[in-house]
């Protein structure tokens, strides 16, 4: 195999990984997206998104709506997210206010609450 | 035991590597499919039923990842990481097929490479979560019962404590002035009374010692570690789905090594692919 082939053949995926991973990382970092998704492996690194909690118009949402868009706007709240979420919402309701709150958990008091992740007026 | 090891045989790394990842590709494309792409879908079966040895072919691999790649885009922020593994080990097989005649060379690399960076990238995001570095994550999986779980009906005790605990959290999500109010939950032991934030650096240097052993050479430290580390997985999270598609990448690792080893990565994979198709396990 030449030099050119050998990159080919051991670098390019390695490359590729790299590439999605360190994007998802610095997404995580400068962004609210989730560290369990979007290909930086970093599962089991925070409380799973899926315990955070969707309040519209300060009344909780319930679990039941299981929508594409709810699980975007979770694992990835951003304005453009937070518009789909409430489009699909605005089938059945007239939404002005989008929240998530995010359980924190005290391991010295065992003591759990939660504090505002995300939200987005719309009025 | 020489005897019956020797009448097993693995005629083709990478065919058996190829046939594992269909395998679990099968059980899990409808979660990640597109409808648009059912036709090729439909192509793909189609080959794969009545040709010999679609499996060494690139342009089948190269099928199989253009199938993933509309559904895994379409769910890419919301999808979990063994999907995305999923594409990555695609275009493994698509590469090493391409240079038949350095197929298990270049598989083995990539795969030993593509473990590298998963573990790298899995120590550098827990090393950045404040959560994860005082323990909190770990603690809250604990205490809402996500460790042990199919072995906690021989906890009656912490059953009952999980179950209790899910209550108070529940009831606490239930309304905003509920949200607004802290709440105690009741520790989780394991036969052990420890804090969960041991587990911290433990976990950690598991995983370095995981990024560090591709590199060592002695087939036996090597081998029984990552077994172990795949059973470990199973064992404490029921991450059947990302285990298994550990387990085809340690199997093509230890492409040079012992059938022995090679063999107990398939029995893995064949336990946790059970496990899924039991409802037992997570994919």
């Amino acid at each position: 195999m030449d030099f050119k082939t050998k990159l080919i053949a051991y670098c390019s995926l390695p490359v590729l990984i790299i590439l999605i991973a360190t994007v998802q990382l610095y997404n995580t970092e400068t962004s609210k997206l989730s560290r369990w998704k979007g290909g930086g492996f970093g599962m089991y690194t925070t409380i799973n998104d899926i315990f955070h909690v969707i309040v519209v118009n300060d009344e909780v949402l319930s679990n039941v709506d299981d929508s594409k868009a709810k699980w975007k706007f979770i694992y990835n709240p951003n304005t453009k997210n937070a518009k789909d979420f409430r489009k699909h919402l605005n089938e059945t309701m007239e939404v002005e206010k989008l929240q998530i709150f995010k359980p924190i958990f005290n391991t010295e008091t065992n003591q759990l609450f939660y504090k505002v992740r995300y939200e987005k007026d719309f009025e | 035991m020489k005897k019956i090891l020797n009448r097993l045989q693995i005629k083709n790394d990478l065919v058996m590597a190829g046939k594992m990842y269909l395998i679990f590709l099968l059980i899990n494309y409808s979660k990640i499919s597109h409808h648009y792409f059912f036709g090729l879908v439909a192509f793909i079966i189609f080959f794969t039923l009545i040709s010999k040895n679609f499996i060494l072919k690139y342009w089948f691999w190269l099928l199989i990842s253009l199938a993933l790649v509309p559904g895994i885009w379409d769910s890419f922020y919301f999808t979990g990481n063994h999907i995305i593994l999923l594409i990555y080990m695609a275009i493994l097989f698509m590469i090493a097929t391409y240079f038949s005649k350095f197929r298990n060379q270049v598989a083995l690399v990539n795969a030993k490479v593509t473990l590298g960076i998963i573990m790298f990238f899995a120590v550098l995001q827990k090393l950045l979560s404040e959560e994860f570095m005082n323990g909190s994550s770990l603690a809250f999986i604990n205490l809402k019962g996500g460790f042990f779980t199919h072995f906690q009906r021989f906890f009656p005790k912490n059953k009952e404590i999980i179950a209790e605990n899910l209550n108070r959290i529940k009831e606490q999500a239930s309304s905003v002035e509920t949200l607004s109010k802290s709440i105690e939950l009741t520790p989780v032991h394991w036969i052990i009374e420890f804090d969960t934030s041991i587990l911290v650096p433990f976990i950690l240097v598991a995983e370095a010692v995981f990024l560090l052993l591709l590199f060592v050479k002695n087939q036996y430290i090597r081998n029984v570690f990552f077994s172990l580390f795949a059973i470990a997985l199973v064992f404490t999270r029921i991450e059947t789905g990302f285990a298994s598609l550990l387990c085809i990448l340690l199997f093509l690792q230890a492409h040079k090594d012992h059938l022995i080893f090679k063999l107990s990565y398939i029995a893995l994979f064949s336990v946790y692919v059970s496990l899924i198709l039991a409802r037992l396990g997570y994919h």
